[in-house]
């Protein structure tokens, strides 16, 4: 993977930190942005639409035995919007993998990342993101 | 009433976030009740498309002479599916009957309180949902 969130500030409880099943086999680099799935469970994100479920907290190597990971729900995180520009203060959602797009109408019905805190260049440089604060 | 909220994990530094909010003394609220967001700082039982007021953190009892409640802002509850549609993992919810959730339309989208569903669920079941992330 590429363009993980790299942590600029936790905010709350120490970013929130929410407990997701995860696969044993799943490698899982700290910081990537994960998609749930059913049940209470957590894959890297991968495409466009994909709902939020968190930041991996820890790196998680694969089938290290271990099959929860905790995930940051709260904080500013740098975060990529990969070759799409993209300015401050919009709602952010999952695009691709590590990748995020301002949201359309549409992309608000499912869980989204949160807000950006500043531009975003096409050319895949990180910006900040504010997670998980219900604005 | 039934179909309470049950809580899995209540999360933030004060654990479930509570505050208190008003209520009518006369009202009964079980503990685990879905309460709506009225006017002046109050609640009442959640009972159609209503805005969320939080989760009652304990039972009232009718006429006991309390006229506020304390109430759950944050955590992982089981909530109800109502008999409406089925939700997926990663949907964003929000209240539509007595204790009962539904997946958000775009207008649900707008209201306070959007509950992001942790597991799928059929019409009429449980199912592990987070509260007040604001994701």
């Amino acid at each position: 993977m590429a363009s993980e969130a790299v942590i600029i500030e936790l905010l709350g409880n120490a970013g929130n930190p929410v407990r997701f099943t995860v696969a044993d086999g799943t490698a899982v680099p700290k910081g990537t942005i994960m998609k749930i799935t059913d049940p209470r469970s957590a894959v890297p994100s991968a495409a466009n639409g994909d709902p939020f479920a968190g930041i991996a907290s820890t790196e998680k190597v694969a089938s290290d035995g271990s099959t929860t990971l905790a995930l940051y729900t709260c904080g500013i995180f740098d975060m990529s919007a990969g070759d799409a520009e993209s300015n401050d203060g919009l709602r952010m959602h999952i695009f691709g993998a590590n990748i995020l797009e301002e949201c359309d109408a549409a992309d608000l019905l499912v869980s989204t990342v949160g807000i950006s805190l500043e531009n975003m260049p096409s050319s895949g440089a990180l910006g900040a993101v504010l997670v998980g604060c219900g604005w | 009433m039934a179909n309470e909220a049950v809580i899995i994990e209540l999360l933030g530094i004060v654990p479930g976030r509570p505050f208190r909010q008003g209520v009518a003394d006369a009202t009964a609220v079980p503990k685990g009740t879905i309460m709506e967001q009225a006017d002046d700082r109050k609640v009442t039982v959640s009972n159609g498309d209503d805005s969320f007021g939080g989760i009652a953190a304990h039972e009232k009892v009718a006429n006991d002479g309390s006229e506020s409640l304390t109430v759950y802002s944050h955590g992982i509850f089981d909530l109800k599916n109502a008999n409406l549609a089925t939700f997926q993992a990663g949907d964003h919810l929000d209240v539509n009957g007595a204790n009962l959730v539904t997946i958000s339309d775009a207008a649900g989208v707008l209201k306070p309180g959007r509950f992001v569903a942790l597991e799928n669920a059929e019409k009429l079941t449980f199912a592990a949902c987070l509260v007040g992330s604001g994701l």
